[in-house]
């Protein structure tokens, strides 16, 4: 995993100023961080399951066989 | 003999030797199983070690090309960001001020979480005092 992905995903800069479309802005901004840290956590599960399945799968292949057949 | 005794003996078989040979037979299985798959056993963890090997090999490029695709994503994500900034600050009303207590409010409460502990703008609430410790993360560049 990328360093970055285990620092977490930063939430976005706090508005620039006080009118409404800074604050608007940022709670937009902030929506855009916090669905990159969901996509991430996604992704990362995916590895790891995907990862788990292919050791399971290579332990399986590798096992004994009855009278090298069955 | 013995299983043509026991066969005789306890299951009242007129032909024990049945018996015999069914449980003759199933112990050659045995046998043979064990000498054929006993045999194996340092191929067997050979091929266990190569076949862990080659799905450690694939997982990591299963990283690597997840990990890209995701960083794809995010462009994305940071495209949409701006395009949505540039909608926001360009409608009508967006210059409106927010009153400076709801202003700072809402930058006092930001700056408990944990994501903006540590930022520049909220060092100087900790120094006023007020802001708990700890935390991490910290707002995007």
């Amino acid at each position: 995993m990328p360093a970055e992905w285990k620092r977490g995903v930063p939430g976005a800069p706090l508005p620039d100023g006080n009118a409404a479309g800074d604050w608007i802005a940022f709670g937009d901004a902030q929506t855009g961080q916090l669905d990159k840290a969901n996509d991430r956590y996604v992704a990362g599960v995916g590895i790891i399951e995907r990862c788990e399945a292919r050791d399971r799968e290579a332990v399986k292949k590798t096992r004994r066989k009855f009278l090298g057949l069955f | 003999m013995i299983c043509k005794w026991l066969g005789i003996r306890f299951l009242g078989l007129e032909r024990g030797w049945w018996l015999a040979i069914i449980l003759g037979f199933g112990g050659l299985l045995i046998l043979a199983n064990y000498a054929i798959s006993g045999g194996k056993s340092a191929r067997t963890e050979a091929k266990l070690a190569r076949n862990q090997t080659e799905a450690a090999m694939a997982s990591g490029s299963d990283a690597v090309a997840t990990i890209g695709a995701q960083g794809t994503a995010e462009d994305a994500v940071d495209a949409l960001t701006r395009e949505n900034d540039h909608a926001i600050r360009n409608a009508q009303g967006a210059a409106a001020p927010v009153s400076d207590a709801v202003d700072a409010a809402g930058r006092f409460s930001l700056c408990k979480r944990a994501a903006y502990r540590g930022s520049a703008e909220c060092v100087q609430f900790t120094v006023a005092g007020g802001m708990e410790a700890g935390g991490s993360g910290g707002a995007a560049p």
